[in-house]
């Protein structure tokens, strides 16, 4: 009878600091497995929700040729505003920092663009462009220059930053 | 004897407590994303965020529909950003983008749980609001 309980004294299974390693090392490992899990769930949330940038890029480049508040041609006697054109008389910084701004701090979070027709030497740079470009998203776009009174083809080419 | 043995209840309670905690938490996370609200909310943001985006760089007065029923959700269209989210939820849980709109511009509108969600783009104003 001695003896049983002496056995049981000192029985491993309910010994409270083998027990404490035991937890200790599972708690680490837990933590380790919820971590893995939520991200898991985390990724598989971004996978759903993801947009290729190519998309949004194409609809905020939409503007420089598209509308009078950036670079479109409008004509004065009618009114007219012409798709897809470029009036060379507005193509210059301070139009393009109306027509696209981000803002001064965060901005390189965002997309920036940097403008360049091929008919000429000038270039646009939108207020935070730091000639990080994504060569992935850079676009051209055949397009109407108007100059000297009289519409010509051109190419405008839009490279992209995409954040910093 | 009496502390060692109250000493091995008190290690069983709180091995299951601890256990019960982790299913609890595992079960709350893979039940929220299960609901996919959040993934909705955000679709649903970034969405008009691209309309908008659209808008402004088409010429001219402009009306388009939202090709979801939005009747789960609230929008909250200001100048400088798109707000989604539910009815009940905190400032914290809303779904916001930025949007980028050219000097001279201003956008604005709300929609509380109505089913079709229409932008406007009239001169220089971008309006959200229900469907005509």
């Amino acid at each position: 009878m001695s003896m049983n309980k002496k056995a049981q004294d000192t029985s491993p299974i309910f010994d409270p600091t083998e027990k404490s390693i035991y937890w200790l090392i599972a708690g680490v490992l837990v933590t380790i497995i919820v971590a893995i899990v939520i991200f898991t769930f985390s990724s598989y949330k971004n996978k759903l929700t993801y947009v290729p940038p190519p998309l949004p890029v194409e609809f905020l480049a939409l503007r420089f040729t598209n509308i009078p508040e950036c670079f479109a041609y409008v004509d004065k006697n009618t009114g007219q505003i012409y798709a897809n054109s470029i009036d060379i008389t507005k193509f210059n910084q301070e139009v393009l920092n109306r027509c696209y701004a981000t803002e001064p701090e965060k901005g390189i979070k965002t997309f920036n663009f940097r403008l360049k027709l091929a008919s000429s030497d000038q270039e646009l740079l939108t207020n935070n462009y730091f000639h990080d470009d994504s060569p992935d998203l850079s676009m051209e776009k055949t397009i109407l220059m108007f100059k000297d009174g009289k519409f010509q083809r051109d190419t405008l080419t839009i490279y992209v930053q995409e954040k910093i | 004897m009496n502390t060692k043995a109250s000493l091995k209840v008190l290690v069983m309670v709180s091995e299951v407590v601890i256990v019960l905690g982790i299913i609890l938490l595992l079960g709350s996370t893979a039940q929220a994303y299960a609901k996919s609200e959040t993934v909705t909310k955000i679709n649903t943001a970034e969405d008009i965020r691209m309309m908008v985006h659209t808008l402004v760089g088409v010429p001219g007065d402009v009306m388009v529909e939202y090709p979801k029923d939005v009747s789960a959700f609230n929008a909250i269209l200001r100048p400088e950003s798109i707000a989604v989210f539910q009815k009940g939820d905190l400032e914290i849980k809303y779904l916001t983008r930025l949007i980028n709109l050219p000097e001279g511009y201003t956008a604005e509108g709300v929609l509380e749980g109505k089913e079709r969600l229409c932008l406007e783009k009239k001169e220089h104003k971008i309006l959200l609001r229900e469907c005509p």
